[in-house]
């Protein structure tokens, strides 16, 4: 509100001083013509209201402009957009006057050859001269605030007081002007302080830090702009004869505009030849400004792109704009094979069809390219299959200057032949894209991840500053890549973990959840994987099938392997065991050979089980077993202690004959008092710190130790002597399964 | 962390394989690779030597499972050679006797080698 009642205020002050003083000069004219004499100090009033209006219409100026400045612009108005509305509308008023000029004849000034004063030809020289200087001066005005903000753009310490010092001077020169008569020769003080504005002028010409940071097309512009600027306003001055109704307006508004324009003028000069000298290194400088900028974008990028595509595209993208036009770039990741000639990533070769060179280590693939083809690619990879060798045995940058005469390329290298032959590549199938070209690696440390190629469609194309730009984006790109590679790693690797989690379920869920409740006789199972998902498992079944148990098995067995391909044999064991425990209750031999049939079919023939199996009869008080390459059964009775050893093959090792040529059976009374002991590797295997072994005799007297006791405590009894054992630096080394039966 | 190292020297037309340390679920992808790598060379007479070894576990015997139908196909064996006690023991237990032959010296698997070929 306060604002617009400034302005309001402002607008009606400059219109009221302007229109009381085309009131006075209208009087004064006709005055003159009936030669009244004049009191001087009409002349001096008439300088106060021109005062008055153009201080008015100087804040009214600049606080439009400043209005419509740009945000965060310290120069309010582009220069460009300043320099062409200025053009335009000095033009349109050069325009208006040379058309008032020419509708109405005497327009200009006698003058007094005996006191120089000048006279009015008519009252249409009144009115033009209050046109000229209403739409003139506030065009000048406006170009003076348009001049402080050039000037004051980088400021430094002494900018803004160079700056006032220019106006004050000016000012002050057509200040000691007042009261005078249109025409009447300066005084030695204006011309004295009209001197110093310029030499204060010559020093503010020169603050043209604004012209650098333009665009090249900018100031290509500007460079026509400022000269018609210069044109119009010298044409305005001069051929209009602007500056005489400035003075004839009001001597001090005409001194003033006569110092704002010689200002403007110099300005514009220095500007000018500012301009032409920036314009050669112009293009270069927009190409740094770039680079920077592209650097900055690329940095920002590694930080947080996980997309390995993406990174490829912004490389490639990056590396093209920053050489400059006509420049291909192309990415070829390297995917080394594993040992058994498998990629490591085969989904990634299928999504990407186009490889570049495939050997026994591994192979390159074209993942992103820019401005060039895919075939085109490949013709040239065909011709430079060098690069790509050289780049497995010794990765380092690989550099081309000119495709027809490099000696790695062609055999011949006659200039001659070459320039031929460019020529005939010029004329006939077309300009080549690939002329001069760089190839640098991307490592992550020792490892090559793969090779940026930029090439120009002109010989030594690539500069070393375009090198060195390349390599820094090539090292911020491997960064990147190693990152997302990492982070997918580490998905990978959890996702591994829940698998193994999964694995590890099934697997409790097939170990019996609680022994059998058999009269007579007591047992009990436990096991312990080393790892999260171990290959151990033991199982209790009842042949009977009657309500009263007088009949059952049990199975301790031990998976080849370990993990999730365990957890899923040991569950194929389980189901294969309970289908035929029932049907060959008597014969652990025949289940064994049984077993084997199903499980050699399916295993994976690295992969083997070892499994023991023994029936007890409660009727008639004995215990077969049958044992397939698994640790032999421990038999404590109250008398003696012995390991039953039978000759067998592990499950899935043959698919029959040898099988069941070996495996074989043993029947031994089972009476009261009687403990037998299965267990698996990892009970016997475990090692203490001098890397001796639990063995079978220790287990033997450990059981014979403790046979008195119920078959939980005989295996928590065997358990801790294991872990008793291995102490301090010895190891469990695979999983531990023990299974305790004894008959009470 | 267990080790394990398996150097391969060739003796007249065999690779001998000498494994020392400890063989389990995880070294034994280093012995799996050492492995294919002699039979895309086409060597198929192959000859491990346990005397250096100190354990070996399931996994273990897996690796000379998964290739022995490949390299018997092809005209050569695996063959064990200089197995300690300790080591046979785990070999014997599973029954693999019955499918491998196991030999005091290795020198007496080169001239099975030797004899078969000729």
């Amino acid at each position: 509100m306060q604002q617009t009642r400034i302005t309001y205020f402002l607008f009606a002050l400059a219109l009221v001083c302007e229109a009381l003083l085309l009131f006075f000069d209208v009087g004064l004219f006709y005055a003159q013509r009936a030669r009244f004499l004049v009191s001087p100090a009409l002349f001096f009033i008439k300088d106060l209201l021109a005062v008055a209006a153009l201080v008015a219409l100087y804040l009214l100026i600049r606080r439009r402009l400043q209005r419509a400045a740009l945000p965060d612009s310290q120069l309010w108005i582009e220069p460009v957009d300043a320099f062409w509305r200025g053009f335009v509308f000095f033009g349109s008023v050069i325009a208006g006057l040379g058309l008032f000029s020419l509708l109405f004849a005497k327009t200009e000034f006698d003058i007094n050859p005996s006191n120089g004063i000048w006279t009015a030809q008519s009252i249409y020289t009144i009115f033009k001269t209050h046109l000229a200087t209403v739409f003139g001066g506030s065009l000048m005005l406006a170009a003076l605030v348009v001049l402080e903000r050039l000037v004051f753009f980088r400021r430094v310490r002494n900018t803004q007081s160079n700056f006032l010092a220019t106006i004050g001077f000016i000012g002050i020169s057509a200040a000691t002007m007042i009261g005078g008569q249109p025409g009447e020769t300066m005084s030695v003080p204006t011309i004295l302080f009209f001197a110093l504005a310029g030499v204060m002028m010559i020093i503010n010409a020169f603050r043209l830090s604004w012209v650098l940071p333009m665009s090249r097309n900018d100031k290509v512009r500007s460079l026509f702009l400022v000269l018609g600027l210069f044109i119009e306003i010298g044409v305005l001055l001069g051929a209009q004869n602007g500056e005489q109704h400035f003075i004839a307006y009001s001597s001090v508004v005409g001194t003033f505009f006569a110092g704002v324009s010689a200002f403007l003028l110099l300005y514009l000069l220095t500007t000018f030849f500012s301009i032409l000298s920036y314009l050669p290194t112009s293009e270069a400088l927009e190409k740094k400004s770039s680079e920077i900028r592209n650097l900055y974008a690329m940095s920002r990028f590694v930080a947080d792109m996980f997309d390995e595509e993406k990174i490829y595209e912004s490389l490639v993208g990056y590396a093209c704009e920053s050489v400059g036009s006509s420049t291909v770039a192309w990415f070829d990741v390297y995917q080394p094979r594993t040992n058994n000639g498998k990629a490591v990533d085969s989904n990634a070769a299928a999504r990407m069809p186009n490889v570049q060179w495939n050997d026994k280590r591994g192979y390159f693939k074209t993942v992103a390219q820019q401005n060039i083809s895919e075939d085109a690619i490949h013709l040239f990879s065909e011709k430079a299959a060098f690069i790509w060798q050289e780049m497995l045995a010794h990765p380092q940058i690989i550099r081309i200057d000119d495709v027809e005469t490099d000696t790695r390329l062609t055999k011949s290298s006659s200039p001659v032949k070459a320039f031929i032959k460019r020529l005939g590549t010029k004329v006939g199938r077309g300009n080549s894209l690939v002329s001069s070209l760089v190839a640098v690696p991307l490592m992550a440390r020792t490892q090559l991840l793969g090779i940026l190629l930029v090439a120009k469609d002109v010989e030594y194309g690539i500069v070393k500053d375009d090198l060195e730009l390349i390599t820094t984006f090539a090292e911020q790109a491997a960064i990147a890549i190693q990152n997302s590679r990492l982070i997918r790693e580490v998905i990978d690797k959890e996702r591994l973990q829940q698998e193994l989690l999964v694995a590890q379920k099934i697997q409790l869920r097939l170990l019996p959840q609680s022994p059998l409740i058999v009269k007579g006789y007591d047992m009990d199972g436990v096991s312990y994987p080393a790892y999260e998902v171990g290959g151990d498992f033991y199982d209790f079944c009842d042949l009977s099938g009657d309500g009263r148990i007088s009949k059952f098995g049990v199975m301790v067995a031990d998976v080849s392997g370990k993990g999730t391909s365990a957890a899923f044999y040991m569950a194929e064991l389980k189901g294969v065991l309970q289908s035929l425990c029932r049907i060959y209750p008597d014969a652990p031999k025949e289940l064994l050979i049984k077993a084997n049939e199903t499980l050699a079919r399916s295993m994976e023939r690295s992969s083997f089980i070892s499994a023991i199996y023994a029936v007890i009869d409660t009727d008639k008080s004995t215990l077969t077993v049958s044992n397939a390459g698994h640790c032999p059964m421990v038999f404590v009775s109250r008398s003696e202690q012995k390991i039953i050893r039978l000759k067998g093959l592990a499950l899935g090792l043959d698919k029959g004959p040898r099988f069941n040529r070996v495996v074989s059976e043993e029947t031994l009374p089972f009476e009261s008092g009687d403990t037998v002991v299965f267990y698996t590797d990892g009970v016997i295997e475990a090692v203490n710190a001098q890397d001796e072994q639990f063995g079978i005799e220790r287990l033997i007297e450990t059981v014979a130790s403790v046979k008195h006791q119920s078959a939980s405590d005989i295996k928590t009894a065997i358990f801790n002597a294991v872990n008793a054992f291995t102490g301090n630096g010895g190891a469990v080394r695979d999983d531990l399964t023990i299974v305790v039966l004894k008959r009470c | 962390m267990a080790t394990f190292v398996s150097n391969i020297r060739t003796l007249e037309k065999s690779a001998v394989i000498d494994l020392v340390g400890d063989l389990d679920a995880h070294t034994s992808v280093q012995l799996e690779r050492a492995i294919q790598d002699l039979i895309d060379k086409k060597q198929h007479n192959l000859i491990i030597n346990f005397s250096k070894l100190n354990y070996i576990s399931s996994a273990g015997l897996g690796v000379f499972m998964a290739f022995i139908d490949d390299v018997r196909s092809k005209g050569g064996d695996i063959k064990f050679s200089n197995m300690p006690d300790k080591i046979f023991q785990v070999f014997d237990l599973l029954g693999f006797p019955m499918l491998y032959e196991i030999y005091t010296d290795e020198k007496e698997a080169v001239e099975k080698f030797n004899a078969s070929a000729a």
